[in-house]
Order: C-alpha cells, then sequence, then structure tokens
C-alpha cells in the first residue's frame, strides 16, 4: 500500500449530490446538514467484501465527502482525480464545466478553507497556508487541517450494541435541556440508526458471496448486530470495524479491554477456537493493511488501568501472535507494560519483534502514567487511559483529541535565528530579525534568537490550533463520535462544540536533535574553542560544506545526541525542555485546556531534509532530519547502550509522546536472546519511555535495493510508522540505511 | 593517568559475559597477519585513530552502564591492542572498576611480564586469553612472537586459579591444521579450571582498516568469511573429541 492514499472516484453525479445535500443542509443546521450528507454516503461509499473475507468495512474517500481526517477535514474536496497534470479521468467539457462550479462552491465552503479563512493575520503571516502534502515545506511551521487522534468508547459500544445507544439517545432526546441538545440527540439517534442501514446493506453484499463457511459466518455476525449487543467475539470486533469504518476514525485503542471478555467467553464455552480467532484477527490486520494509512490503525495492549486483566492478557497474546503469523507493516500493535504485569506479554513482544516484525512498539507505564499525568494535568486514573495514536502521539481514551494541528521544523528555526530571520539557501525572510550568528560572542544571544524564533510560531500556533477546532466545532458534529465520547451526550453538545471534555491538541517537532547538535557544535567551536568564527560558519553553510572540508570535519565530529555524552545530551535536553514549555505557555493565551509537543515521526524528517539548508551538526542541505527522538543518521557511535541512555534523558513530563527507533542487526536477537532481553529491560529501569525496534540487518537492506521482488516480507520501521522496505521511496530507503545498526 | 585508547565500544556482546563496555587500548608487541584490529598495533596516535585519555574519563563512561551489567552479568573488557602494553594505564581501570564493584576482563596476548600479570590477577575477574598457534616455528612467523613466553604467561595463570576463557582465532589454510586443533581439544582436558575455549573464525572485517591505514591486507589470508561447511567441520572436531567446552563464536 502507498503511504499516501489517494482518492477514490465516485464520478459527478455523486459529487452533484453530495453538494446538494450539503446545500440543503446548510440552509437549516449543521446537524441536520451532517444527517443529510451523511445518508448520502452510507452505504454508498461502502465497499463490498471480498470471498476471503469474514469481516466487513471497507470504503471509499470519494472525490467530496464529510471524515475528520481522511479525504479532508469535515466537508471537503478533491479535485486531484480531474484535473491537473494526473487527471484520472477525461471528461466532457459541459461535466468539467460543472466539476469546476463544484470546485469554486468548495473553494469557500470546505471546512479546511473555513479553518485558514478564521485565521487572523498574525497567524496567516507565521502559519504557512501552502501546506500541500509534503511536497516542498520551505516554511519553518505549517497548520495541518485534521481532527487525528479520535478514540471512541468501544467498550460503551460493545457493552451495549446498537440497541442500547439508540435506547439511551431517545431517553435523552425527551429531557433535552434546549433546542440545541435536541438537534444534536435527533442527529446522534440517526447515527446510529445508520450503522443499521449499513450493516442492512452488508448482509444484501454478503448474500451475494459464493457459500462458504466464512460466508456463513459473517452473515451470522452482521444480523446478530441487528438484534443485539456483541455476544461473540467475531460480533464484537465486527462491530467495531464498521463504526470505525463509518466514523473514519482509523485508531482502535484498548481492543484487549473492549474484546477480551467475548474472547475468553468465546474460548470457555467452544463457540470458537483460539483458530478461529487468529483467522479472524488475520482477517482484520489484511482489511486494515489495505483500507488505512500506515501512520494509523493503532491497537493498544495491557498496561495499566484495565479491570479485565486476565481477559485482556488473553486478546494481547492474540493480537501479537496474529502479527507473528503475518508480515504486514499494519496495524500498528503497541504494548504498554508495568512491572508485574503478567511477564508472558512482554516476553512475547520480545520475540515478536525479534523476528522482524517491528511491532508490538514498547510503551513502559511505570515513566509514562505519571507523566501523562503532569503533562496533561489529568488525575492518576485518568492518566491511566493514555493512548498512543498514529505515529505516537498520546490522548486520554475518549476523553480527549490528540490531533496535531501544527508542525515545526526546529532546525529551521536555528537557521533563521543565524541569519537575521532569513534562509540560508534563499535569503528570503521568513522571521523577524533577532540577530545574526556573526555578532553574537556567546552561545546565550544564538540561544535567546533561537527561542524567539521558535515562540514566534507557536505562538501562532497554539492560536492557530484554538481556531481549527472552532471553525470545526461549528460546522461539524461528527454526531456517531460524539455518542461514543464522554461527556457529550450528558452535556447535550456534540464533540467540538462543547462536548469533549478535554479540548487540547499537540504540536508536531521536527528537526530537534539535530538542532541540539548544531547548537553543541556552534558552541564547542566557536564560543567555547574559538576554533572559527561565526561568520565562517556562515559561509560554509551556506556552500552546503562543499570545498570546506576540515571546518566540515570538526563540525560533524562535536560531540553528538545518542552516545550518552553530557554536553550534547545536556544541551538536547535544553532545546527539548525550551520546545516542550514554550508550546504548553503559547497554549496559555487560548481556551486548550493543552497543548502539548509531540516528537514523532511520519517520513516528514526526510520531506522536510529536502528543504533544511546545511546544517551546523554536519549535515548536508537534503539530508533527512533525525527522525523523532533518535540520533542523527550515524551519529550514535557509541554502542546500543550509549543510544538508549541518551533516549531516556529528556524529560517525558512535558509532551505528550517521543518515538524512539532502534535498528538492531538480525542476529542479536536470535542470538542472544536473554541479552537482548535483558538490555531493553535495563532502558526501561532506566526511565526509557517507549522503543520501537527494527531488527534487520544491512546486508539484507542492500539486497533488497538490488531485487526487491525478493524482500517483499522485509518490514522497517521508518520513524512513527512501519512499511515494506520495498514500498519506500528512494530517499527514505537511504535515511533507514543511513542508521546505525547496533 | 593518562593513555592512548582507540574507542570505548559499549554494549558489546562479544567479549566476555553479559553486556560489556570494551576499551580498545593502542599498542601491540604482536603482528598477528590476521590482526582485525591493527589500528590498535602501534602506540602512536594516528590520523584517524587513537586518543590520549584519562583513566578516570574511561571508568566514568564505563560506569553509565552499571545498570545493563547487573542485569546481565556483564562488566568491562580492555581490549587491544595488548592493553598490558600501557600496563600503569591498564592496571589503573581495572583497579578502579574492582572498587566500584564491576566485573572486570582483560583480553590479553600473554605476551607481557609476569610481574604484570600478578598485579593484573589481583584486579581481573577473568581473562580472555589468546592461543593462536600450535607450532613454534609458525607462531613466530605468523605472530611475530615467541610462543614460550605465551605460554608461560598461561602456565602461570592457571596455576594462580585465574579464570580464563581461551580464544583461538582460526584462519583457514594460514593456522587451522589438525595438530592445532587437536592441541586445542586436548587443553580442554588438560585445564579443567578453563571456563570456555572460544573458536573465532576469521572474517574480513578488518580489511577496510588496513584500507584506511594504507597497509596491504596479508595476501595469504582467506578472501571471504569462513564458509558454514569450514564452522561444521570444526564443531565436529570437538563434538568427536568429547569437548565440552568449545563454543564457536561468529
Amino acid at each position: 500500500m502507498a503511504t499516501k492514499r489517494e482518492i477514490d472516484m465516485l464520478g459527478l453525479d455523486y459529487a452533484l449530490k453530495f453538494t446538494a445535500a450539503y446545500q440543503q443542509g446548510s440552509k437549516q443546521n449543521k446537524y441536520i446538514r451532517e444527517t443529510l450528507c451523511e445518508d448520502l454516503q452510507f452505504p454508498a461509499v461502502l465497499v463490498s467484501p471480498r470471498t476471503t473475507d469474514i469481516l466487513c468495512g471497507k470504503r471509499m474517500y470519494p472525490e467530496v465527502g464529510y471524515s475528520p481526517q481522511y479525504g479532508g477535514m469535515g466537508y471537503y474536496f478533491d479535485a486531484t482525480s480531474w484535473e491537473g497534470e494526473n487527471a484520472v479521468v477525461n471528461y466532457t467539457s459541459d461535466e468539467l464545466l460543472e466539476w469546476n462550479s463544484l470546485k469554486k462552491f468548495w473553494e469557500t465552503e470546505a471546512t479546511a478553507v473555513k479553518c485558514f479563512n478564521s485565521f487572523s493575520y498574525e497567524i496567516k503571516n507565521r502559519l504557512w497556508d501552502k501546506y500541500d502534502g509534503g511536497n516542498v515545506l520551505r516554511h519553518p511551521a505549517y497548520p495541518l487541517y485534521r481532527m487525528a487522534g479520535l478514540q471512541m468508547d468501544y467498550k460503551k459500544l460493545i457493552d451495549n450494541g446498537i440497541i442500547g445507544l439508540e435506547l439511551e439517545i431517545n431517553q435523552l432526546i425527551e429531557k433535552a435541556k434546549d433546542d440545541e441538545a435536541k438537534m444534536f440527540y435527533t442527529s446522534a439517534i440517526k447515527s446510529v440508526k445508520r450503522i443499521r442501514t449499513c450493516i442492512s446493506h452488508y448482509i444484501l453484499d454478503a448474500e451475494k458471496l459464493p457459500a462458504t463457511e466464512k460466508k456463513r459466518k459473517m452473515v451470522a455476525a452482521l444480523s446478530g448486530l441487528l438484534d443485539h449487543a456483541p455476544k461473540t467475539f467475531h460480533e464484537g470486533i465486527q462491530l467495531i470495524l464498521l463504526v470505525q469504518t463509518i466514523t473514519g476514525t482509523i485508531n482502535f485503542g484498548r481492543m484487549d479491554i473492549v474484546l477480551g471478555n467475548l474472547l475468553v467467553n468465546d474460548l470457555d464455552n467452544n463457540v470458537m477456537t483460539w483458530e478461529e480467532g487468529i483467522e479472524i484477527m488475520q482477517n482484520f490486520y489484511t482489511i486494515l493493511e489495505e483500507e488505512i494509512w500506515h501512520f494509523d490503525a493503532r491497537i493498544i495492549v495491557g498496561g495499566l488501568g484495565r479491570t479485565n486483566v486476565a481477559a485482556a492478557d488473553k486478546f494481547a497474546m492474540l493480537a501479537m501472535e496474529t502479527t507473528d503469523s503475518l508480515s504486514l507493516p499494519m496495524p500498528q500493535v503497541s504494548l504498554r507494560f508495568y512491572e508485574g504485569q503478567n511477564p508472558e506479554l512482554l516476553e512475547k513482544a520480545y520475540d515478536v519483534i525479534g523476528n522482524g516484525k517491528t511491532f508490538p512498539m514498547l510503551y513502559n507505564d511505570d515513566v509514562n502514567v505519571s507523566a501523562v499525568e503532569k503533562a496533561f494535568h489529568v488525575d492518576r486514573q485518568t492518566a491511566e487511559q493514555y493512548l498512543p495514536f498514529g505515529c505516537g502521539e498520546y490522548m486520554i481514551d475518549k476523553q480527549s483529541c490528540g490531533t496535531p494541528n501544527v508542525i515545526i521544523n526546529l532546525q529551521r528555526c536555528l537557521e533563521l535565528a543565524m541569519n537575521n530571520g532569513r534562509c540560508l539557501r534563499f535569503n528570503d525572510q521568513r522571521s523577524p530579525d533577532y540577530g545574526n550568528i556573526e555578532t553574537y560572542t556567546n552561545i546565550e544571544q544564538l540561544w535567546s534568537a533561537y527561542e524567539n524564533t521558535v515562540n514566534y510560531f507557536l505562538e501562532a500556533g497554539a492560536k492557530g490550533q484554538e481556531s481549527i477546532y472552532k471553525i470545526t466545532g461549528q460546522e461539524c458534529p461528527f454526531s456517531l463520535i460524539s455518542v461514543l465520547y464522554d461527556d457529550c451526550l450528558a452535556a447535550g453538545r456534540s464533540i467540538f462544540d462543547g462536548g469533549i471534555k478535554y479540548l487540547g491538541g499537540t504540536c508536531e517537532t521536527y528537526g530537534n536533535n539535530n538542532t541540539a547538535d548544531s547548537l553543541t557544535a556552534i558552541d564547542e567551536l566557536i564560543f567555547k574553542a574559538s576554533k572559527y568564527s561565526g561568520a565562517e560558519l556562515l559561509t560554509a553553510l551556506k556552500a552546503n560544506w562543499e570545498d570546506f572540508d576540515s571546518i566540515h570535519k570538526s563540525f560533524k565530529d562535536a560531540p553528538k545526541f545518542g552516545n550518552d555524552n553530557d554536553i550534547a545530551d545536556a544541551m538536547q535536553a535544553r532545546v527539548h525542555e525550551q520546545v516542550c514549555l514554550g508550546t504548553t505557555t503559547a497554549a496559555k493565551e487560548t481556551s486548550l485546556h493543552h497543548w502539548l509537543v509531540v516528537i514523532i515521526n511520519n517520513n516528514h524528517n526526510t520531506l522536510w531534509g529536502k528543504e533544511t539548508s546545511a546544517s551546523a551538526d554536519g549535515r548536508k542541505n537534503g539530508e533527512p532530519l533525525a527522525p523523532g527522538n533518535s540520533a542523527s543518521a550515524g551519529a550514535d557511535k557509541s554502542g546500543l547502550s550509549a543510544l538508549l541512555n541518551s533516549q531516556a534523558k529528556p524529560d517525558p513530563t512535558i509532551h505528550a509522546g517521543a518515538v524512539h527507533n532502534v535498528k538492531l542487526s538480525a542476529n542479536f536477537p536470535k542470538k542472544n536472546r536473554n541479552l537482548y532481553h535483558s538490555l531493553f529491560r535495563s532502558y526501561f529501569k532506566k526511565g526509557g519511555t517507549q522503543t520501537m525496534v527494527t531488527v534487520t540487518s544491512r546486508a539484507d537492506l542492500e539486497a533488497a535495493l538490488e531485487t526487491p521482488e525478493k524482500y517483499a516480507n522485509l518490514l522497517v520501521r521508518v520513524g512513527g510508522f512501519s512499511a515494506r522496505f520495498i514500498d519506500l521511496d528512494k530517499p527514505t530507503q537511504m535515511e533507514i540505511l543511513s542508521r546505525t545498526e547496533h | 593517568m593518562n593513555g592512548i585508547i582507540t574507542d570505548i565500544f559499549r554494549t558489546s556482546i562479544v567479549d566476555g559475559p553479559g553486556i560489556r563496555t570494551t576499551v580498545f587500548l593502542k599498542g601491540c608487541q604482536l603482528r598477528c597477519i590476521w590482526c582485525h584490529n591493527p589500528e590498535t598495533q602501534s602506540m602512536k596516535i594516528e590520523k584517524d585513530y587513537g586518543r590520549l585519555i584519562d583513566s578516570e574519563t574511561i571508568v566514568a563512561e564505563c560506569v553509565k552502564d552499571r545498570i545493563y551489567y547487573d542485569e546481565t552479568d556483564g562488566g568491562v573488557t580492555l581490549s587491544g591492542g595488548e592493553p598490558l602494553m600501557q600496563p600503569d594505564f591498564a592496571l589503573e581501570i581495572l583497579k578502579r572498576l574492582k572498587e566500584l564493584g564491576i566485573h572486570t576482563t582483560l583480553d590479553t596476548t600473554g605476551v607481557a611480564k609476569i610481574s604484570i600479570y600478578k598485579k593484573a590477577l589481583k584486579v581481573t575477574d577473568l581473562f580472555l586469553f589468546d592461543y593462536k598457534v600450535t607450532d613454534s616455528k609458525s607462531h613466530f612467523s605468523l605472530t611475530g612472537s615467541r610462543k614460550e613466553p605465551i605460554m608461560d604467561t598461561f602456565n602461570f595463570l592457571i596455576s594462580n586459579n585465574a579464570k580464563i576463557i581461551l580464544r583461538c582465532p582460526m584462519i583457514p589454510g594460514v593456522n587451522d591444521e589438525v595438530e592445532h586443533l587437536t592441541t586445542i581439544s586436548e587443553m580442554e582436558f588438560k585445564y579443567p579450571s578453563l571456563v570456555e575455549i572460544n573458536i573465532l573464525p576469521y572474517h574480513t572485517m578488518g580489511n577496510a582498516k588496513y584500507e584506511k591505514l594504507g597497509r596491504p591486507v596479508d595476501p595469504s589470508l582467506p578472501k571471504e568469511n569462513i564458509p558454514n561447511k569450514l564452522k561444521e567441520y570444526y564443531l565436529s572436531f570437538f563434538k568427536i573429541r568429547g569437548n565440552k567446552k568449545v563454543i564457536l563464536k561468529d
């Protein structure tokens, strides 16, 4: 599967109808508008099951639609299939005229456009509007329009079933506190009934399949859901997949809590064997792999805050065994663990990782729960319900939205701070002039300019995030999501219009460790040793280090993060603290409950590396930035424990998740199983929060470049997502190769 | 106290038990033709290799991984080169580590003076002792050093109850004659206090260093890593003879 989801095509007629429904609804209110549009979307966008499937739940995101994230945020319109250089369909001139008038309409009506238009001059000026999916990232910070990081209450869904939800909402309608609540409840009940519509649609679809045992089970599970709350594991997972499909929320949260009891009940009562459970899970995983971006589809197992521990553990083992049985870059199974948890889970996890599956990712609850408590300003019980989603951002299960709506490149900020707010490559002004490294006489002057530059963008970012929530709340009730989010029904308000308990968000930071290493090198070589002048460095950087071999070597050889080096790690801690606290401080000027840094990585480290000038850590323009909280490519030269020790240092109590890539030689876990387990156990004892491990060998990676057809199963962890190595673009492949193999 | 090293490598899993930090000291009396650390032979600081460092700095670096040592029964290994070419420096590091309760291993060729090994015994938990060539003449021509003093050291350590892992680099067509293999096999029974006997198959990973140093790789060496078939032959050789302590390393 490609790492970027292409738009699906339903054609002009569908787009016209959807637009008409939107226009008609707009004359009344957002709830009716959503109902009209959603009734048009479903079941129209649903995709039929195959003969090999045992579960239903696939969909399209057509040219125009409604979704929290995929396709576009809220009401979206995507013209890429019919215009431009890569038009997929040749329409007649009359049809193109119609498309153009639709385009004109959505140019001001799309929710993302409304969000941008709501920005003040300050936000527009500081954040760039032209985020184009990451193709050209010239600016140091961008707003992103999406509502990522939504995790609905699947336990409530499973415990109550469709019938239970209908009952609850019907009772609420009668005693709605005001008109707004009544409109919301009306939309909510329709959103629940829409699940029925989709199930009925799928039953008809399934009936068309050839008669097999799989089909019989599929129809039975679907039919059961129309009648009662899920009674079997199959019914439970089917309902979750379907509701996820309809809402487009793309992550799955603590499935062990949600499905553990049904699983154990089925196994105990011979309703289903373990092997049948694996078969269902394999189909589930395969569907997710086809349907969802590599960045999402998190399934969380283990951890503090579970009441049905034994049953949940059973599901955890099933999930990991399924991962082991397939070689898919999805779903992103993640294991939370703590001292005292059933050790089998972690043992199993190490073995599956050791087999090169890149999953599960490991999360240390003994550190993370109290860190979340502090960072999110919530009590411990709430903090126990933290969830990593997507590329590794944290949110609070069914109580917050973790969406990152701003991305910022710290290395670009440092570049501006060194050069009067001007880009080194093109000399264009991107931030205020806080000074130039030629005139700074000590590191504190540079630091001050850097800090001002970062804060300049963060201030606008926090306001941008707030504004995006506000407009989304005004435009999009997301009724079904709201039904399954704490407090919304009780408050009579949809999720982003007063319903959600903790309205917070996150900010993705990139190049953190390049920035830290650059500052270390500058401090050591320019200010402390006076070996070079600021002017000399600027000249070398502008020349992309070409013909500056000697100075380049000096800056490359300066202390680097990832070696447990006190000097480098202290600077890294300073950079980390500054951006984390700067982010929370910026949010104080807004109504956000929290706004926190996430040090994650999709492939923006590679994309942004293209546009980031040469840096003082020795990196050249075009080379990737360090992914997440990892060392720069090849900079971690002192051995694995040194890297892990460095990674365990940054304060975990001031952000909402950081990812740590480690690349291990396949021989290590294979031939030294006990040492490999102990190594990570020690890392976590030392305060490590998280790790994600690629087990491979340089030889395999190189061979896969030569003969990709032989390496279809070679999985690598890129940053916040896994991928088949052969599916990655060349720069990302080279970035993976450049990482140190331990 | 200052000394010259090439590297401090953390999380080594090939230089003794558990997870270890290995410090590579510069300088060696031997000139084994297959040496895979040629950059450590000369005592001098060279262009790409070697730096002056204080023993306390080394100890401080080693202490950082104590939690990993504790968890895996690991510790610190001094390697090289021959660490005892800088005897005071090496012994100082070992002494400080022992004081801190960290397991110490000394990877040695056996070529230093007995008086130095006497001191080393007090601060070393485990010796990785090289046994390279059985025939005395060949020993001299392949390593540039006489075998007899090395064996004197070995006997000295054995008679002083030192814990020893015997390490035998195996170079196809160079030192892997039947006589040599037979002697290694017999040593297990002759010296029951040996902890293990490690067979270290030749690999070509050191070649890049020769290139960097501007030195030729000895033409009599194999061009490739040891093939699996040969590894199996070595294993069966020792198995047939009832060896239990012989382990073939990667």
